[in-house]
């Protein structure tokens, strides 16, 4: 890989599927807001739900696969921050993969607590980064969290990297479709345990993404 | 605990069952479809992009503006026995009092330059280290302003270089940028230098009184009080 692409390219194009993450979570924030006047979100949440945990698996395997590569390939020491998201990072690979060989939407109750805290160190590295010197007064001898491996577009460095694959994590656990969505106002509170009970309402009721009716639903 | 689902267990969920009679109108090949452009798009414009080779560090070899050839490593010669690595406890430093190690090698263009002679202040910065591009260009100004008692001399140390884009390399630049009117001692690739004075964290001080031994260490950013202060205690 590396001689066939040099880091700089490599280091581009994560950086742009970066921004491709970036641009789809936007996207869904704003069809979100505008949830009530278009149906545009129903749509797309109906879209995506039936792929919604293959496609967090993607992101969290590029997204492990794309650190193991800084690492390992490209020499870059991972710094203590780093080595927390990857803490964070890594697991959801095998935790979410297995969730979607099994269909199994309650791994969000796993996932988000994980990518929560990933998220949060992500955020805190990032400003780290763009405010060095506001925290603490001296620089770790070999590898201080505050250097730039990558810094691309004037705004993406490697925590960057990390909280958009957090948050995308989040959002498409979020959207996988749920066993209890016909209440959705307890679906918070139920748990794998009591699914079965609620799949079998679900399944007389007919098949739900969401609480709010659909047209094609209307008419099965 | 009969409800515990097993491993093999598939929950029965609609959306998965049915994808069709999930309501969308948007087929799941248009999604990945979708997906699959933006990721060779991506490459495209990545793989376009890498003729301008966005290297913004220097290189060895280059000449000073009066021509010198620079060097961001030069080779130094320790004499004396190293001193042991820095607590970060500058009050309870088992090397104060130690006689300090004297180091000889050149600044960036190649001129001689000695340190670890007293009474002298000894700064080691890194060029890529947020708190050395604060604290050098204010002791810069101090020094500038007097901070130096009389006999006391003061020199930078550039030290643990990277070679690596965005980090602020070539550290020559840096220092000239700082506006640091001292001497500076150019410490090699392996920052010999660094090791001989127990460097542990940047930036790095050491103060050598009169007769050549450690008066104090410190880490970190220090305030012009704080300086004083050290300097007051190497003062001849």
């Amino acid at each position: 890989m590396r001689d066939l692409v040099d880091q700089n390219t490599f280091d581009t194009f994560n950086s742009l599927l970066t921004v491709a993450g970036q641009a789809a979570l936007l996207g869904c924030g704003i069809l979100w807001l505008l949830r009530n006047r278009l149906s545009w979100w129903d749509e797309l949440r109906a879209a995506i739900a039936p792929i919604a945990l293959p496609l967090a698996f993607v992101v969290a395997l590029v997204t492990t696969m794309g650190s193991l590569h800084l690492s390992l390939a490209a020499d870059y020491p991972p710094c203590t921050l780093c080595w927390y998201q990857r803490i964070a990072m890594f697991p959801n690979v095998i935790i979410v993969g297995v969730a979607a060989l099994r269909r199994d939407s309650a791994v969000r109750f796993t996932v988000w607590p994980l990518v929560g805290i990933g998220a949060t160190i992500s955020t805190w590295h990032y400003i780290h980064e763009r405010f060095p010197t506001m925290i603490g007064a001296t620089c770790e001898l070999d590898n201080p969290c505050s250097v730039l491996w990558i810094w691309k577009f004037h705004y993406i460095s490697i925590p960057l990297m990390a909280l958009t694959s957090f948050a995308l994590i989040a959002v498409l656990v979020g959207l996988a479709p749920r066993e209890s969505d016909h209440a959705a106002d307890v679906s918070d509170r139920s748990t794998v345990a009591d699914a079965p009970d609620d799949v079998a309402v679900v399944a007389e009721a007919g098949p739900v993404t969401d609480p709010a009716p659909q047209p094609s639903e209307a008419t099965p | 605990m009969s409800n515990r689902p097993k491993l093999g267990d598939r929950p029965t969920i609609p959306g998965y069952q049915e994808p069709k009679g999930s309501g969308s109108s948007i087929p799941v090949w248009a999604i990945v479809g979708a997906i699959a452009a933006v990721v060779v798009l991506a490459g495209v414009i990545a793989l376009a992009s890498s003729g301008g080779d966005e290297d913004t560090g220097g290189v060895d070899g280059n000449t000073s503006a009066d021509g010198a050839p620079v060097s961001e490593f030069r080779p130094v010669e320790v004499e004396g026995a190293a001193l042991s690595e820095f607590s970060g406890e500058p009050n309870n430093d088992d090397a104060i009092g130690q006689p300090a190690p004297v180091v000889s090698g050149a600044n960036f263009v190649g001129d001689d330059v000695t340190v670890g002679e007293g009474p002298a202040m000894l700064v080691f910065g890194a060029h890529w280290c947020p708190h050395c591009q604060k604290e050098v260009p204010l002791l810069a100004q101090w020094i500038d302003g007097g901070l130096l008692p009389d006999g006391v001399s003061a020199s930078l140390v550039s030290t643990a270089v990277k070679e690596q884009p965005n980090s602020n390399f070539p550290p020559s630049t840096w220092v000239a940028d700082t506006g640091w009117n001292q001497p500076v001692l150019t410490d090699s690739a392996g920052s010999e230098a660094g090791a001989a004075y127990g460097l542990a964290g940047f930036p790095y001080f050491v103060f050598i009184d009169a007769d050549g031994n450690v008066a104090r260490r410190a880490s970190g950013e220090l305030s012009q009080q704080q300086v004083q202060e050290y300097l007051a205690e190497i003062t001849p």
